[in-house]
C-alpha cells in the first residue's frame, strides 16, 4: 500500500480538491484506493457525501480500530474514513500518546493488505500530525499556489523534513490555481518550476474545480470531458509514478 | 462500493415499489433504467463444467462468464463469436486458461437460452448518497429454433441487492422486510439454468462418455449382454448429430470407442448367440469402424500438433506448419466423406437392423450358454483373457518383433473392455486396482503402437510428397524427416520400458486380486 499525504501547512490552497480528485483517479485506474479525511472540517467527506457514523471519534481513530468506520463511496474500488469533530485535537492527542512521529503510520498499517493506494486530505497546519505525516507517507504531495506564501509554506515543508531526517525525495509540490493572466503566477512558476520537487502537472483555476462544492463529486463524473478532469488525471499519473520510485 | 450481495428468488412479475415498501421515508429509490439480454448457458457435451460444478453463460455476443455454483468465484471476459466456442478460441485469460482445464478439448453447446429483463435502481439517503443498490431480473426461456410458435416459458426471476460498506443497517432493515413478505435469498445462475434444462426435458446427467452399466450377477449373460449393446449402442447414436456437426473431435473419438467395444462384446460371445447373427452383424460394424477411421486418424494428428512443433527445432517449422495445412485440407475431405457415410441409407438401415436385433432377436438366438449366469460367465471369460495375456507377456523380450507387443496391445484391450462391462459384478475397490494396473501397461503398448502408426504414416506422407513435386515439398519433407527421426527414438524409449511395465502389471498382489476375483 502505497501513501500518499496530500499536505501544506497553508489553508485554502486546494489539498482537499486534490484529495478527491486524485482519490477518484487512482480507483478508477483500478486501485482499490481508501481516502483518509483528516481534516476536522470534514470537506473530503462532504464531497463524497459521506458523514462519518456517529460511533466514530478521535479515540477510535488512535486506536487504528477504522476498519468498521470505512464507508463505501459511489464509486468502485474507492473507500472514505471520514473525519470526526474531534480531529481537531489530533495533534494534542498524539503528544499524550509520547509525541512519538511514527504513531500514524502504526494507525494505518492495519489497512495494507487490503488498498494498493491511501491517501491523506490534511489538515493545514504544522504540528507533531504534520510530522506524523510526513513519516507515514510514501510521498507528500504539496499543492503550491503560484504565490510568495504559498513558496514559503513549502520552504517550511522542506525544513521539516530535513529536521526529521526524511529523503527529500519523498516530497513533490504542484501549481495549483494557477492563473496565467497574472504576471506574478507565470514568474514563480517560471523560477520554481524546474526545480526537482515540481511535478509538471499543473491545475488550472476552473470554473469546474470550485463547482465541485455543488455537485458533490470529483470533476472526472460531474465534468468528465473538462480540463480540469484531464489536468487532475495527469497529475494522478505523475503522483503515483513519483510514489512508485519514493 | 459493493461489500455483500444478496440474491432473492422472485417466483414471477413484481413491482421494485412494493418489494421495498419498508424503506424509511429518508431513503428513495432512483430507477436507473431498464435493458434486455439475452443469456446462453454453455456446456460441453458430456456436461464437463456441471461435474465440476462449474457454469458458463454468454450475455450478449462475446461476453462470457464462468462462475462456480456456490459463487465463490467468477470470471467475465470478451470472448469468441462462435457459437460453439472450443476452449482454445478464447484468449490466454484467466477464463479461458480454465476452460481449457475443465472443457479441455470439448467445445461449448448452448443448453438454454434465456431473455432477462434487467431493472437496475439505487437507494439514496438525504444527501444523495447511493447506501445499496440493486436490480430486479425477470427471465424467460427461449424455445429452441425448431419448435416455433411455442411462447417463451418464464422462468421467475430474482431480486439483487448489491450492499455499500459502511451502510448496513438500512441493507438489514430491508432485507427484514423482503423476509416478511416471504422472500427466500439463494437465488443463483444454477437455480435459472436447472430450471430451463427441467423445461426443455434435459438434464445435466444425460450423457457420460465413461461406460457404467449395473448388472444383476444372477441374471444370464445374454440378458447381460443385450443390455451391454443396447447401451453402446445409444452410445453411437448420440454422437452421429455431434459428428456431422463437427463441434468437436470427441464426439467422433466417443463413438468409436464405442463401435470398438460393441465389436469387443459381439466377438467374446461367439458360443452364446447363433454364429450367423454375428459374421452378420461384425462385418457391418467393421465398415463403420473403416468409414469412421480417417478423419480419426487426421484428428490424432491435428491434436498433437503442439506436440510435433516442440519435436523440432525453428528452421524445420515452416515444413511442418505447411504439412498440418495439409492435413487439415485433408480432414475436410474426408469429414465431406464421413458425413456422407452416416447420412447414408447404408448406414441408417444397419443401424436399425442392430437395433432391432438387439429388440427382438438377441434373445431368441440365445444357445444353451447363453442362459449361463453373466457372473459365471464374465469371471471365465477374464481369466482366459488375462491367461493368454500373461502368457504372451511373458514371452516377448528385447529380440521379440513389434508384431507380439501389437497382439498383445489388442488382448489387453479386450480384457480392458471385458472389465468395464463386468465392472458392477466385482467389487468396486478391487477392480478399480486391477483397472488402474491394466492401464498402466495399455499406455505402455498404447504408446507404442501410437509411435509405430505415427511414423508409418509420415513416412508414406513423405513418399507421396516425392512422387507428386508439390511447391514446398523439400521443407515439408524436411520437417517430415525431423519427426520420424524423434518419433523413433521416443519409440526405442518405450519399447525398454515394456518389460519393467510388464512386471509391474503381473505382481503377486495383482495375481493374487485376480484369483480372488475371478474364481
Amino acid at each position: 500500500m502505497k501513501i500518499i499525504a496530500i499536505y501544506s501547512s497553508k489553508g485554502g490552497v486546494g489539498k482537499t480538491a486534490t484529495a478527491v480528485n486524485l482519490s477518484y483517479d487512482s480507483a478508477h485506474s483500478g486501485k482499490k484506493t481508501l481516502l483518509c479525511d483528516m481534516d476536522p472540517q470534514g470537506a473530503a467527506g462532504y464531497y463524497y457525501r459521506i458523514r462519518a457514523k456517529e460511533s466514530f471519534n478521535r479515540k477510535q481513530f488512535l486506536k487504528g480500530d477504522l476498519e468498521p468506520f470505512i464507508r463505501g463511496t459511489d464509486f468502485e474500488n474507492l473507500d472514505l474514513l471520514p473525519a470526526h469533530f474531534s480531529f481537531r485535537n489530533l495533534d494534542i492527542a498524539l503528544d499524550d500518546r509520547g509525541g512519538s512521529a511514527k504513531e500514524l503510520k502504526r494507525i494505518f498499517a492495519g489497512l495494507k493488505d487490503e488498498y494498493d493506494v491511501l491517501i491523506l486530505d490534511c489538515p493545514p497546519n504544522i504540528t507533531l500530525l504534520s510530522e506524523n505525516i510526513i513519516m507515514a507517507a510514501d510521498l507528500v504531495v504539496t499543492p503550491v499556489i503560484p504565490t510568495t506564501l504559498s513558496i514559503l509554506s513549502f520552504a517550511q515543508l522542506i525544513k521539516l523534513a530535513d529536521k526529521l531526517e526524511v529523503n527529500r525525495k519523498k516530497l513533490a509540490a504542484f501549481f495549483s490555481m494557477v492563473d496565467k493572466r497574472k504576471k506574478m503566477h507565470t514568474d514563480i512558476i517560471a523560477k520554481f518550476g524546474k526545480k526537482k520537487l515540481f511535478l509538471e502537472s499543473e491545475i488550472a483555476y476552473l470554473a469546474d474545480v470550485e463547482k465541485m462544492g455543488i455537485y458533490r463529486q470529483p470533476v472526472a463524473v460531474s465534468a468528465s470531458a473538462s480540463s480540469a478532469a484531464t489536468a487532475y488525471k495527469q497529475l494522478w499519473q505523475e503522483v503515483w509514478r513519483r510514489g512508485v520510485l519514493s | 462500493m459493493n461489500e455483500n450481495c444478496l440474491a432473492y428468488i422472485l417466483p414471477g412479475p413484481v413491482e421494485l415499489a412494493s418489494l421495498l415498501s419498508g424503506l424509511p421515508e429518508k431513503y428513495h429509490i432512483r430507477e436507473c433504467g431498464i435493458s434486455v439480454d439475452t443469456i446462453c448457458y454453455l456446456d460441453t457435451f458430456d456436461w464437463r463444467l456441471n461435474n465440476k460444478e462449474l457454469l458458463c453463460f454468454r450475455i450478449g455476443k462475446t461476453s462470457f462468464v464462468l462462475t462456480s455454483f456456490a459463487g465463490e468465484f467468477k470470471l467475465q471476459e470478451e470472448g469468441p463469436t462462435h457459437e460453439k466456442p472450443l476452449p482454445l478460441h478464447f484468449s490466454d485469460g484467466a477464463l479461458g486458461e480454465k476452460l481449457m482445464t475443465v472443457a479441455g478439448i470439448r467445445a461449448l453447446l448452448p443448453r438454454a437460452e434465456i431473455t432477462r429483463k434487467s431493472q437496475c435502481f439505487q437507494v439514496m439517503n438525504r444527501d444523495q448518497k447511493i447506501v445499496f443498490s440493486g436490480s430486479l431480473e425477470l427471465n424467460q426461456l427461449i424455445p429452441p429454433d425448431n419448435e416455433e410458435g411455442c411462447q417463451p416459458v418464464s422462468l421467475g426471476g430474482s431480486l439483487r441487492l448489491l450492499g455499500v460498506r459502511g451502510y448496513d443497517k438500512i441493507l438489514e432493515k430491508v432485507t427484514e422486510g423482503l423476509k416478511l413478505q416471504g422472500l427466500e435469498a439463494g437465488y443463483s445462475e444454477e437455480r435459472t439454468l436447472r430450471l430451463a434444462l427441467t423445461e426443455l426435458g434435459e438434464n445435466s446427467h444425460h450423457y457420460s462418455s465413461q461406460f457404467s452399466i449395473i448388472l444383476d450377477p444372477a441374471e444370464s449373460v445374454i440378458l447381460a449382454a443385450q443390455k451391454i449393446f443396447f447401451q453402446l449402442l445409444k452410445g453411437m447414436e448420440r454422437n452421429v448429430f455431434g459428428i456431422i456437426e463437427d463441434f468437436d473431435t470427441e464426439f467422433l473419438h466417443d463413438f468409436r470407442v464405442a463401435l470398438r467395444r460393441t465389436r469387443s462384446l459381439l466377438g467374446s460371445i461367439k458360443k452364446i448367440v447363433h454364429p450367423d447373427d454375428i459374421v452378420r452383424f461384425q462385418q457391418g460394424l467393421k465398415d463403420i469402424g473403416t468409414f469412421t477411421g480417417p478423419v480419426r486418424d487426421l484428428d490424432v494428428y491435428l491434436l498433437a500438433k503442439k506436440d510435433y512443433q516442440s519435436m523440432l527445432p525453428e528452421g524445420l517449422q515452416e515444413g511442418l506448419t505447411l504439412f498440418f495445412q495439409g492435413l487439415a485440407k485433408q480432414r475436410l475431405k474426408e469429414l465431406q466423406r464421413l458425413r456422407k457415410a452416416l447420412q447414408s441409407r447404408k448406414f441408417h438401415s444397419f443401424m436399425a437392423q442392430w437395433q432391432e436385433y438387439l429388440e427382438n432377436s438377441i434373445l431368441l438366438s440365445s444357445l444353451i450358454s447363453g442362459q449361463k449366469s453373466c457372473k459365471e460367465v464374465a469371471s471365465k471369460s477374464i481369466r482366459k483373457r488375462l491367461r493368454s495375456i500373461l502368457e504372451s507377456g511373458s514371452q516377448i523380450g528385447p529380440q521379440s518383433p513389434d508384431t507380439e507387443l501389437h497382439c498383445l496391445r489388442i488382448q489387453a484391450k479386450k480384457l480392458r473392455y471385458l472389465l468395464e462391462f463386468y465392472r458392477s459384478l466385482f467389487p468396486e475397490t478391487e477392480m478399480d486396482i486391477l483397472v488402474k494396473s491394466l492401464k498402466k501397461l495399455q499406455d505402455n503398448l498404447g504408446n507404442f503402437n501410437d509411435l509405430s502408426v505415427q511414423q508409418k504414416m509420415l513416412g508414406e506422407y513423405q513418399n507421396a510428397l516425392a512422387l507428386k513435386e508439390q511447391k514446398n515439398a523439400i521443407k515439408v519433407a524436411a520437417a517430415l524427416g525431423g519427426l520420424i527421426t524423434h518419433l523413433y527414438e521416443e519409440q526405442i524409449d518405450v519399447r525398454n520400458k515394456f518389460e519393467q511395465t510388464f512386471e509391474q502389471f503381473t505382481t503377486v498382489e495383482n495375481s493374487k486380486l485376480f484369483t480372488l476375483l475371478f474364481k
